[in-house]
């Protein structure tokens, strides 16, 4: 229920700008006292094709972890919505602004290709595929500059690479530690 | 005194003659046009007859997000009269920072009143502008605007003078051109241009004339904006797509102040749903908790 609600909130707060201007990661905002705005900052996304990529992320793996039964999935969000932003906050001080599910959803997604490596069957080779891609995914948004030239080609900001970092970095030590 | 038919004649052929050399000089009048015109040309103003020096564009390099500058280039000097007023170039300006506004690489807009334009001020003004704003881009709308009249035949009707109120036999054309050039002014690049344009026709009585010749000019130009904006939105999508397809032509930075977004990408997303699809068990077999 706590990912449907979620995903819920974040399209509601998506099409309110008086919302998204409420819930965004402000730098300024959060420096002067609005300090949910760490957390609300997932529910904001800049443009359609955001919400929707970021909410396909999260529905399904955050579906799979149900169906798997991985009980931690909760505790996984929280942590990550609380390490991505508190990392932006604190290694990226140029970002002025950030918003975006896709650092929980990463978080989600990693816990549970870590949970599956670990599980016997044939949960191995898919849970492996996940984290090379997830890893590739991270790496190149790390090492080439394409997110400033898709900022420009329309989306209307740029991938924030270290808050996938850290959102695999908090999945990956919540499914060792549950494990 | 009776005038015998041979005089008649020869007074009615004079007559003829003389009405018929009148209606050629009227005629003639009316071939004649009247023209008139306001320009502020950006050539004029980037690119003045200087022999001394040439400047040389280079790769720009575009920091994101981008603050850019909008001013019109300065009139011709002497056509005082016929200039745009400043509330008008200001309207205007403000229509083409809503397109821009809208775009997540541009953090912010400036309006530059024409006065900060030296004219034939070229890209050292435009340094001093861009010192004083804090601009990396500048806009600059150019304008020209030509007025033409003539008289149709229906013009015969003045000599009634009554008809100089009611017979509308001046024909007016106005045909306006909008332009708007953006510039990286670092690099003195072109990076792309929008044209607007249109042709009012109409035609006025002469005393009329002067007040329909004004309404034709805003005409004019309120098409020519509308145009240009049209022109504007799509010139802009086609030079992100240009950026984007040319990474040796421009260069591009960010600087602080940016807005970071946690995106998943389409493959990455392809490879968890299919990954998903092959681990996850069957109906019935998986572990609920």
């Amino acid at each position: 229920m706590l990912p449907l609600m979620i995903a819920i909130d974040a399209l509601v707060v998506t099409m309110s700008p008086a919302l998204s201007a409420l819930f965004v990661y402000d730098r300024q905002l959060i420096e002067s006292g609005e300090l949910w705005r760490m957390v609300t900052a997932h529910l904001v996304h800049f443009s359609v094709s955001h919400l929707f990529f970021d909410l396909c992320g999260f529905l399904l793996s955050a579906w799979y972890c149900h169906r798997r039964g991985y009980r931690q999935a909760p505790w996984v969000i929280a942590s990550a919505a609380l390490a991505t932003t508190g990392a932006i906050f604190l290694l990226q001080p140029d970002m002025a602004r950030y918003g975006g599910l896709s650092g929980v959803a990463d978080a989600l997604i990693v816990f549970a290709a870590v949970r599956g490596m670990a599980e016997k069957g044939g949960m191995r080779w898919p849970s492996l595929t996940v984290l090379i891609a997830c890893c590739g995914n991270i790496g190149f948004q790390l090492l080439s500059d394409r997110g400033t030239l898709e900022a420009l080609a329309g989306q209307p900001f740029v991938p924030a690479a270290g808050a996938h970092l850290v959102g695999a970095i908090v999945g990956a030590a919540v499914a060792a530690a549950t494990s | 005194m009776k005038w015998t038919r041979k005089e008649t004649g020869k007074v009615t052929r004079s007559l003829a003659a003389l009405l018929l050399a009148a209606l050629c000089i009227a005629l003639t009048g009316c071939m004649t046009g009247r023209e008139s015109c306001r320009t502020a040309s950006v050539m004029q103003y980037l690119y003045p007859d200087k022999k001394e020096h040439v400047e040389t564009p280079s790769i720009p390099e575009l920091t994101l997000p981008l603050r850019v500058g909008i001013a019109f280039v300065p009139g011709e000097q002497n056509d005082w009269k016929q200039k745009l007023s400043e509330q008008e170039k200001m309207a205007l300006m403000k229509k083409i920072a809503g397109q821009f506004q809208q775009y997540p690489f541009i953090k912010g807009i400036e309006l530059i009143p024409t006065m900060y334009l030296k004219p034939a001020g070229s890209f050292p003004n435009l340094d001093q502008i861009r010192r004083m704003y804090g601009i990396d881009v500048i806009v600059l709308l150019s304008y020209d605007q030509v007025r033409r009249t003539d008289e149709d035949l229906r013009s015969i009707g003045y000599w009634t003078l009554v008809g100089l109120y009611v017979v509308r036999g001046e024909l007016n054309e106005t045909s306006t051109m909008l332009d708007a050039a953006v510039f990286d002014i670092a690099s003195r690049k072109l990076l792309f241009r929008a044209p607007g344009m249109s042709m009012v026709k109409a035609t006025a009585t002469p005393v009329n004339q002067s007040e329909q010749l004004r309404k034709n000019g805003n005409q004019g130009l309120e098409q020519a904006e509308a145009e240009l904006i049209v022109n504007l939105k799509k010139e802009l999508e086609e030079f992100k797509v240009k950026v984007k397809d040319s990474p040796q032509d421009y260069r591009i930075q960010r600087k602080p102040g940016y807005t970071g977004g946690g995106s998943l990408g389409e493959l990455y997303l392809g490879i968890v749903a299919l990954a998903g699809m092959v681990a996850l068990p069957r109906k019935g077999n998986g572990r609920k908790g």
